[in-house]
């Protein structure tokens, strides 16, 4: 046996263990959700973290990327360029324009932004790290990813529910306020 | 980070109604528009109904002088922080089509009238409610998934730093 204690001995397993973790984006904030998703990529919720050293990150699979959200209107005007290395080669694109194209890449891009502020060795770690990150646009996974999601990460803000997801029992059955005026037609 | 959509406030306005449920009085009497169909002619009837609400109404705190009161049952309730998440308290303030009760219609006073409309309107805006025939939808960004967030955060506002030639 090693002369290690049985916590110190615990904490390596957790350390070294890839752990793949289960994200659900439905009206989750893009941003938001990708500080929280770039922490667990990067293994920064190991009780040994060493990103000069160790490479001790995190797989993440996040599902349904097409229902994230932001707030009012950034669909609109938060813009992304790309420059393609010759005169005049800047583009510019707005969010729902890439969404509307690909609809894991808006996720995709703050993730890699997220990932990218390490202090230290940066440009070595990033891209196995983003090759850990593992984005659908719906809920359906495939059997071999799915055999080893272990755990969940807490979604950063709740769910907003719709008149849909109420039964119409539910809606009808709620405590009303104001009663119909007289000669008042139902429409 | 955490909670800025009050989910939170939806729970407690809703807890809070459904304690104060009680039975009213008073026979209310309505109409809804029926559509006869036989092979030669078309008869619409508006026929005289008992309003489904009644069974459900709430009934408002007790107030010294009922009779001299004149504030509205919304201002009596006095919710707190009545949000746009609240959409089965704002859901009877609407048509089925999605557009609003007026004023009359309503029974609330100039002021809570003017916040339940604001407030479906936010709704509509994020697709909470159903949006009433011609909403005017000015792009592809009116149908994705937004929210309204409190106090609103500015991360960085590239409309300034970008010269408006590549804003498309």
């Amino acid at each position: 046996m090693s002369n290690l204690t049985k916590f110190r001995r615990t904490q390596q397993w957790l350390t070294f263990a890839r752990l793949w973790y289960l994200y659900d984006a439905t009206y989750q904030d893009v941003f938001d959700s990708a500080i929280v998703i770039a922490q667990y990529l990067r293994g920064m919720n190991k009780p040994i973290y060493d990103h000069v050293r160790q490479d001790v990150g995190n797989h993440v699979v996040v599902i349904n990327t097409s229902k994230v959200s932001m707030p009012v209107d950034e669909w609109k005007w938060r813009m992304y360029s790309h420059h393609s290395r010759y005169g005049g080669g800047q583009t510019w694109a707005a969010a729902h324009e890439l969404h509307s194209k690909d609809p894991t890449i808006v996720l995709y891009k703050a993730v890699y932004k997220e990932v990218g502020s390490a202090p230290r060795a940066v440009n070595l770690i990033r891209s196995p790290t983003m090759a850990r990150l593992h984005l659908f646009p719906d809920a359906c996974i495939p059997p071999e990813i799915k055999a080893n999601i272990c755990d969940q990460i807490r979604q950063v803000q709740p769910v907003l529910k719709s008149l849909k997801d109420y039964s119409e029992e539910e809606v009808e059955k709620f405590p009303k306020i104001v009663d119909y005026p007289e000669d008042y037609v139902v429409k | 980070m955490f909670a800025r959509v009050s989910n939170l406030a939806l729970k407690w306005t809703q807890n809070e109604l459904k304690a104060r449920t009680s039975l009213y009085d008073s026979v209310r009497t309505l109409k809804q528009i029926k559509i006869h169909e036989n092979e030669k002619q078309i008869v619409v009837e508006g026929e005289r109904i008992e309003s489904p609400r009644k069974p459900y109404l709430v009934k408002p705190p007790p107030v010294a002088d009922e009779k001299a009161s004149k504030a509205c049952p919304l201002c009596r309730l006095d919710l707190k922080r009545l949000d746009y998440t609240d959409i089965l308290i704002l859901r009877q303030f609407i048509n089925s089509d999605g557009t609003l009760m007026s004023l009359q219609d309503s029974g609330l006073c100039g002021r809570k009238y003017k916040l339940v409309q604001t407030l479906v309107n936010k709704a509509q805006k994020c697709r909470l409610l159903p949006r009433p025939p011609h909403y005017q939808v000015y792009g592809p960004w009116d149908n994705f998934n937004t929210y309204y967030d409190w106090p609103p955060r500015y991360r960085d506002q590239p409309m300034r730093v970008i010269r408006p030639e590549y804003w498309k």
